[in-house]
């Protein structure tokens, strides 16, 4: 298609092979750029005097679970390619405090064409609603 | 045939135009079996035994049908894709609940696409019908913003 250019597709992994067989059969995406992107949520703990915080995951851990995610990611970007995607797929991981907040800005500061999100069948969570409400970005809920 | 194969774009003929305007390009609808849709909500006054009233009355139904689709059908030449060859139908359905029987649409004619507008760049759940729309769709949903693509 020629006007979805750039697509952020927000990717959790929950429902990772059932998320990638309902993605296959978009064959209007085949020809965008595509990034895939993760977000994982930084959780902080204040202590009594909210001096000491302590972040989770902390540094080593989140080396391990951003190593695993570009894993992920890239397992999926090859399974596109496998099924003719041929326009450009990049992955990022990305840590935030809000996850929801962090999509929505990003899509909107990129000015993407669309951005999509993964939804079970009767349950989508706040996520996609918080997008939904306050992106200016079209939105492809895609149901598995 | 690709996907999708049955999409569902729901119309409310007072914005339609201008919200769905980007459908336009939308190529990869081109061959999809597209059918518009405008719910129209029924409203019952009366204490359901002795005095019962529901407008839009009956008889006025085939009269707003018949304005409806020709809105429709308007409404239709200047959204669908350039190249678009395949089937189009355009349905005026009265409900009491209008966001349900529209999804029971959606099941009923096995929608896999359905597209919807929202009215604001904010704030898409001003319009309980989209919220509920993409909350209960048994497909895929669509969002299109008051955007230029």
């Amino acid at each position: 298609m020629k006007n979805l250019h750039h697509i952020t597709v927000a990717l959790n992994f929950t429902e990772g092979e059932a998320n990638l067989q309902k993605f296959k059969k978009m064959d209007f995406l085949k020809k965008a750029n595509l990034r895939l992107l993760h977000l994982s949520q930084i959780n902080d703990y204040h202590f009594i005097d909210e001096v000491d915080v302590t972040l989770y995951p902390a540094k080593e851990a989140k080396l391990i679970l951003e190593q695993k995610v570009y894993e992920k990611l890239n397992r999926f970007r090859e399974e596109l390619i496998r099924e003719n995607f041929l326009g450009e797929i990049s992955c990022e991981c990305r840590f935030t405090k809000s996850p929801k907040k962090e999509m929505c800005q990003d899509s909107d500061k990129r000015r993407v064409d669309l951005a999509v999100m993964f939804a079970s069948d009767k349950y989508f969570g706040s996520f996609i609603q918080y997008q939904l409400e306050h992106s200016t970005s079209f939105a492809l809920v895609v149901k598995s | 045939m690709t996907f999708p194969q049955v999409t569902v774009i729901a119309v409310d003929s007072a914005i339609a135009a201008s919200l769905l305007a980007p459908v336009h390009r939308m190529e990869f609808l081109a061959d999809s079996e597209i059918h518009m849709v405008q719910m129209i909500q029924k409203v019952q006054f009366g204490d359901g035994l002795s005095f019962n009233v529901a407008f839009a009355l009956e008889e006025d139904e085939s009269v707003i049908e018949k304005a409806v689709i020709s809105k429709m059908e308007q409404i239709s030449k200047s959204i669908l894709p350039y190249t678009f060859t395949g089937k189009i139908h355009y349905k005026c359905l009265f409900g009491d609940e209008p966001k349900a029987d529209f999804c029971e649409y959606l099941k009923q004619v096995k929608c896999e696409l359905v597209l919807i507008g929202s009215r604001q760049k904010h704030g898409l759940f001003e319009s309980s019908f989209a919220k509920y729309v993409v909350r209960h769709a048994p497909c895929s949903s669509f969002v299109l913003k008051p955007r230029e693509i």
